[in-house]
């Protein structure tokens, strides 16, 4: 009895551990990645676009707002986003999306993605940053 | 584990200090719990303020973490595991050793207390850098920690000694489950220790500039997750030990119950890495591997609940059921003389949810939607604000009971007090977790901002989770005055028996028991693969943050620029 419950319990887990590394692996779905420690931590927040038309934002998380705070980004289009702390540990959560990244002080956070709608989508400081931690928010606009 | 255990007699000393252990950390849990409940109105947008009634949001909250889950949670582990070792190795603790581990603990817990209500501390019970606290703080915080080893360290001779005494007879599953719980709070505790006497005093003492953030957070959760098993460890060993036979039964397995603490020893560290897969610095296997590892941990807690259910079973059969499910309409859910069973019931049927909605968290890429959101909150109290709480609720006055021979005053709202609470969880957490995934942050004083109609940052899509949280935490609430009033009644009550009497109830095991030959009844194996999984999981980890390009000097939470001059 004992066994076959410990069996099932370990399968089932196995399972799920497997589920997961598909979504990873086959639908790109992952966590983020880690840079090489010569990207040095940046101050400015800024918006690049490459040659090719993909759009780069760069986010400084700072008590108590993000830099740039507005930004457009296309529709469907991947969007690279990198994300640096000027200050304190801060967050970024870009509402309705996968986006959930931590903002280090000393590192540099990154991830892709697609906004597939049209909108407005608030980015929510979801780490605790001090006293007006609640105000800080920044939009971003796909269109 | 046949025999029927007599009283044990608890030293005069030892009897005083452990009414401290249990009634201090139930006396500041009226501020703990009082601001739990306020937290549900200010995200609600019912207050719309940076403070209420003299303590700030952040203020408040970090005494809420701080009280709640550390000072409590020590607190009972200590004195669960000085009435265990006392009543099973049926020796007395050495009083010198008992007032040293207490004296610091209290000490500790009052140092800290002094700048989080004067508000130099807002930093919350993760303290985590660049955000910085007046150095009493940590400091209080380490002298708490350090009252716990010595309290541990006191055991060790008495178990060596219980074993040389009983050759051939593996130690008391209870004593193993206790054991197991302080071996994963000293080990992981050392990196915390290296985190706050290295980096975080001598920098908010101003002795150093700047700190390496990432590391301080690696070593922080390299403490932080074990920290939850610590928590866990003592309710399991009620759940094994004392629930059976309250329940009218038998332990399933003794040896399934022995293997679930060793599995524990060995995985319980190499995990920390799952509360940090949304950070940068790490390589992704990293992540995973530990994400991995989180897996195997769910595994002891998967026999758990097969074992506990398999007790219970029987011991609804011994009363009487009949069918596949009719033992557990047979238990003696409402009985107002075994609160043990009431307390532990309720935390079973949170603890469902709150088990389930873990392995979410867990599940490395799924947490990119629920990191950081009102979805952890809602999970954590289900854990160990759901089983861990109700069990420490339970005992603590059945532990002062037995210490001043007084009688539980109020035994029917005694009995009231789980059940309440896990309708109030039910509906609180699940509210908060429905918040999480359409994207309300934690930590949050939301009233301020997204919960008010007239901000620009106004979130129509959650208001309705927040106010049903709030209902939620009032039912919650609710209990807990009860349960504070059922105290009070038991401690106006005359004594009426010796007091400092200490009785554990005990189930014998369905199946045998290990022999003294099997590994399981050994502790060094297990140890030796528990260090080279940490090994394995964490020197890279480790390195990795050690690489970070720049430092950090400290900030206070109401300034953004720095609280040193940083030289250049
Ligand atoms: C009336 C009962 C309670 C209510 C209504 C309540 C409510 C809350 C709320 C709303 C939060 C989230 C605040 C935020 O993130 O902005 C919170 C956080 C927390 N609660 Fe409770 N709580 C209660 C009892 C407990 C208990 C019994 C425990 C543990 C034993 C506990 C442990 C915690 C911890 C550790 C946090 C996290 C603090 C942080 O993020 O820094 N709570 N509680
Ligand atoms: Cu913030
Ligand atoms: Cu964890």
């Amino acid at each position: 009895m004992e066994r076959i419950a410990l069996m099932l319990a370990s399968g089932l887990l196995g399972l799920f551990f497997l589920a997961l590394l598909a979504a990873a692996r086959l639908q790109g779905i992952n966590v983020p990645p880690c840079l090489p420690p010569e990207v040095k931590p940046f101050s400015e927040g800024r918006v690049d676009t490459l040659p090719d038309g993909r759009r780069q934002v760069f986010y400084v998380a700072r008590m108590w707002r993000f830099e740039p705070e507005v930004v457009e980004v296309p529709v469907g289009k991947p969007i690279d986003v990198f994300l640096s702390a000027a200050d304190v540990t801060h967050g970024l959560y870009v509402s309705w999306t996968n986006v959930n990244l931590m903002a280090i002080p000393g590192a540099v956070n990154a991830y892709t993605f697609r906004l597939e709608k049209p909108g407005v989508y608030p980015i929510i400081c979801h780490e605790y940053c001090g006293s007006a931690h609640q105000n800080m928010v920044a939009y971003l606009v796909a269109k | 584990m046949s025999t029927v255990r007599a009283n044990f007699q608890v030293a005069p000393l030892s009897r005083v200090l452990m009414i401290v252990e249990v009634a201090l950390p139930i006396l500041l849990l009226v501020l703990g719990i009082y601001h739990g409940f306020v937290q549900t109105l200010y995200r609600a947008g019912i207050i719309q303020s940076s403070s209420f009634a003299g303590l700030g949001y952040y203020q408040g909250l970090t005494l809420h973490g701080v009280i709640n889950a550390v000072v409590l949670t020590t607190f009972f582990g200590v004195a669960f595991g000085n009435a265990v070792m006392q009543y099973y190795l049926r020796q007395p603790l050495f009083p010198t050793v008992h007032l040293l581990s207490t004296g610091l603990m209290g000490i500790g817990t009052l140092i800290a207390a002094v700048p989080m209500l004067l508000g130099l501390a807002d930093v919350l019970y993760t303290f985590y850098p660049p955000l910085k606290a007046h150095p009493a703080f940590y400091i209080g915080a380490t002298l708490l920690v350090v009252g716990s080893w010595i309290a541990f360290f006191g055991w060790i001779p008495l178990i060596r000694r219980w074993m040389r005494e009983h050759p051939g007879q593996p130690i008391p599953l209870a004593v193993l489950g206790m054991l197991t719980a302080f071996i994963i709070w000293f080990a992981c505790t050392i990196p915390l220790a290296i985190e706050v006497l290295f980096m975080l005093i001598p920098w908010s003492l101003g002795w150093i500039d700047t700190i390496n953030i990432p590391l301080a957070r690696t070593l922080f959760w390299f403490f932080g997750h074990p920290l939850v098993y610590f928590w866990l460890l003592p309710t399991y060993v009620v759940y094994y030990v004392m629930l059976p036979k309250e329940a009218g039964g038998k332990l399933y397995s003794a040896p399934a119950a022995r293997l679930v603490f060793l599995l524990f020893l060995v995985l319980s560290i190499p995990v920390g890495l799952h509360h940090q897969y949304t950070e940068p610095g790490f390589e992704r296997f990293w992540k995973g591997l530990h994400a991995l590892l989180t897996f195997g941990v769910a595994i002891p807690s998967f026999i758990t609940a097969f074992t506990v259910a398999a007790s219970l079973e029987h011991a609804g059969v011994q009363r009487g059921a009949t069918g596949l499910f009719g033992w557990i309409w047979k238990l003696p859910w409402f009985d107002a003389n075994r609160p043990i069973v009431a307390y532990s019931l309720a935390g079973l049927l949170i603890f469902i949810l709150g088990g389930l909605t873990g392995l979410v968290n867990a599940s490395y890429n799924l947490n990119q939607t629920i990191h950081n959101t009102g979805f952890i909150s809602g999970h954590f109290h289900m854990t160990v604000g759901g089983p861990v709480f109700l069990i420490i609720l339970g005992l603590s006055l059945e532990l002062f009971s037995q210490l001043t021979g007084k009688p539980v005053r109020g035994r029917g709202w005694n009995i009231a007090v789980p059940y309440l609470w896990a309708l109030g969880l039910y509906i609180f957490s699940p509210a908060m977790m429905i918040g999480g995934l359409l994207g309300q942050p934690r930590r949050t004083n939301m009233g301020l901002s997204y919960l008010d109609p007239s901000s620009p940052h106004f979130r129509l899509d959650w208001v309705v989770t927040s106010y049903i949280a709030a209902i939620g935490g009032a039912i919650m609430f609710l209990a807990f005055l009860i349960y504070v009033g059922v105290w009070i009644a038991t401690i106006a009550a005359p004594a009426e028996k010796p007091a400092g009497l200490l009785y554990l109830s005990t189930a014998e095991s369905l199946h045998s028991d290990v022999p003294t030959t099997s590994i399981m009844a050994k502790l060094r194996p297990w140890l030796a693969i528990a260090v080279l999984l940490i090994i394995v999981s964490y020197w890279a980890p480790l390195r990795q943050a050690m690489r970070t390009p720049e430092n950090a000097p400290p900030y206070a939470p109401d300034n953004p620029t720095p609280a040193i001059q940083v030289k250049k």
